[in-house]
């Protein structure tokens, strides 16, 4: 019944419309017509919230499935599916594994072994979040298995010694990356994995408590699960440009991109974001330019 | 007996009043016809009718005529290119329209004759014109590009076209890094069109698990780790002696034992192959970068020009 009324009124200011842009006026006083259409749309969908609830309708981003490459894959989604930033953690050298083998017995070796590899394939973070304590990791399996503090350091500072070389020889910024801080190197020697963890600083995936979520995790949750997973809409705009840059579909990127405005529209509508969000050029959702505090201006 | 003889009596009257009641007025003319009198003609297949009467008592007696069958003539029907050749009964009575195939012979296929059209060159490829002689049967079918055209392994310089090969002082090919050469995903894109850094190199007819993994080329190793967080599995990097760094990724766990330093020649064994990080399905991902200063990742099948690859895709 409302929505008829709706529809009446609206035709009725259509007509009304029509009718004085009929009268043959100059070309900005249309535009100016136009621009009231707009005006008394919104009008016409205040009165129906009286009770301060202003409902944006922000349905769930369908999103295309993350297709595995049959035969293949590789690491040119890393930053998509793993968490980028504390890449060096996930690096185990032929030395370390031989430290491991040797400090704890056959079966716990084998265990080891069978382990890390249940758990090497970023691409099941886009299910479940890494969790560092039980996703293989330096820091964790020095704890697991109690490693010796001092050959640990030994290992990685021969590596920090040979990529600190390296990067120096090479502009290639990858060697840089695998410089490990001496910070880093007594955590990790330690075995002391949250302290490790909190070491690096997340601009692409999100680190919440012992839990990180990656940009697929992200691309492959509900808004409502990403809610309690207490992922903010600050912290979605501050990703918006990096998550642009990953090599999906054009499907898969518009589908992220609106999911990414959609989220941070509805935190704005419950009053929890209050900047200014950038939308993508590709993004194919629209929002109000205003919603509550935030302004939400599309790139051009 | 009596009565059964009355009712046979009364039967034949009834019989004959109803059946033979119109013959009974003629019963006892002994007819003299006129001519015949054709009220339908037979066809190839279907019966006429003709009736005469009798000059003295007018008696109609109708009778059938039979259909008189197909006046049959046959010819033989050559065969064409792609149909075949008969034999065609018919009849040669007007407005029948009988027809019978039969003693087909095989057709003769296209009589074909092949030219060139647009001949191929070093990059773009050309044309062939298929068509047949006999009939206005074309087709036309894609000549490969050849490919750029050296004098030797060591020119960089195509004779055809110019082309210069982009590199200069290093023996152009490497040294296949394993038995296997289908190329299940390529350089640079996926089959779903996003990047991919190398090929992907399986055995179409078999599982490559375990398959020894070879340096493509002389070389130091670069760095060797099992990546349990970035997808890249058990990987050796080898910066080659051509200026070339290359990676070897998805290895079998355990099955690497080089570490950075560590000094290879081409054809050394390297390790296993397998299926660790973000890899589905046991295969080599093999990627070329062109130098130590870059992540500027190269056509790896440019090295390989010597071996048949085959494709998924
Ligand atoms: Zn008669
Ligand atoms: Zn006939
Ligand atoms: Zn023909
Ligand atoms: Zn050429
Ligand atoms: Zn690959």
């Amino acid at each position: 019944m409302k929505k008829s009324l709706n529809v009446l009124i609206i035709t009725g200011l259509l007509l009304a419309v029509s009718v004085t842009a009929c009268g043959c006026q100059s070309t900005s006083q249309t535009t100016s017509n136009s621009s009231d259409i707009v005006q008394s749309s919104e009008v016409e969908t205040t009165p129906s919230s009286d009770k301060s609830e202003t409902k944006l309708d922000i349905p769930e981003e369908i999103m295309p499935t993350l297709d595995i490459n049959q035969n293949g894959g590789g690491d040119e989604l890393s930053a998509f599916y793993g968490a980028q930033e504390i890449s060096r953690l996930g690096l185990f050298s032929i030395k370390f594994e031989n430290l491991v083998k040797e400090s704890c017995t056959e079966e716990e070796f084998q265990e080891y072994m069978s382990w890390s590899e249940e758990n090497d394939n970023p691409v099941d973070n886009k299910d479940r979040p890494y969790n560092i304590n039980e996703m293989p990791n330096l820091p964790n399996v020095v704890k697991k298995y109690s490693l010796d503090h001092d050959k640990v350091a030994e290992i990685l500072k021969d590596l920090q010694k040979y990529y600190t070389e390296l990067s120096s020889e090479s502009e290639n910024a990858e060697y840089a990356d695998m410089i490990y801080t001496d910070e880093e190197i007594e955590a990790i020697a330690s075995g002391n994995v949250e302290k490790c963890f909190n070491l690096f600083t997340y601009n692409t995936a999100i680190l919440k408590n012992d839990l990180i979520y990656t940009p697929a995790y992200i691309y492959n949750n509900t808004m409502n699960k990403l809610e309690e997973a207490g992922i903010t809409a600050e912290e979605i705009a501050a990703r918006t440009e990096i998550y642009s840059s990953f090599s999906l579909t054009d499907e898969q990127m518009t589908a992220l991109q609106n999911k990414m405005l959609k989220y941070v529209a509805l935190q704005a509508e419950k009053g929890n974001f209050s900047g200014t969000y950038e939308i993508p050029a590709t993004a194919t959702f629209s929002v109000p330019e205003k919603i509550g505090n935030a302004t939400f201006v599309t790139q051009t | 007996m009596k009565n059964i003889l009355k009712t046979v009596l009364i039967f034949a009257i009834m019989f004959n009043c109803t059946i033979f009641a119109n013959y009974s007025v003629y019963a006892e003319c002994s007819h003299v016809f006129g001519e015949y009198i054709i009220t339908q003609n037979a066809g190839c297949t279907t019966t006429g009718s003709k009736y005469r009467v009798c000059k003295k008592c007018g008696y109609k007696s109708t009778v059938m005529i039979y259909p008189r069958g197909h006046n049959t003539k046959s010819k033989v029907v050559s065969p064409k290119c792609t149909v075949k050749g008969y034999t065609l009964a018919y009849c040669t009575v007007s407005g029948c329209d009988y027809t019978a195939k039969y003693n087909y012979t095989d057709a003769l296929g296209h009589n074909t004759k092949d030219t060139c059209v647009t001949p191929p060159d070093c990059t773009t490829q050309g044309k062939r014109k298929i068509y047949c002689t006999r009939c206005s049967f074309v087709k036309y079918v894609p000549i490969p590009a050849h490919g750029h055209i050296y004098n030797s392994v060591n020119e960089n310089i195509c004779i055809k076209c110019g082309y210069k090969k982009p590199t200069t002082n290093w023996s152009y090919m490497f040294k296949s890094p394993y038995m296997a050469t289908h190329i299940s995903q390529r350089f640079p894109k996926y089959d779903d069109g996003t990047e991919h850094h190398g090929v992907d190199i399986i055995d179409a007819s078999g599982n490559v698990d375990g398959y020894p993994v070879y340096a493509s080329y002389s070389g130091t190793v670069l760095d060797s780790f099992y990546d349990r967080t970035n997808g890249r599995g058990v990987f050796v990097r080898i910066k080659q002696d051509n200026g070339y760094v290359v990676r070897y990724l998805h290895m079998k766990n355990g099955s690497v034992n080089l570490v950075e330093g560590d000094k290879v020649k081409a054809g050394d064994y390297i390790g296993k192959v397998g299926c660790t990080g973000e890899a589905y399905g046991s295969h080599l991902h093999y990627d070329v970068n062109k130098s130590l200063n870059s992540s500027d990742y190269t056509q790896p099948l440019d090295f390989f020009k010597n071996i048949n690859f085959t494709y998924s895709y």
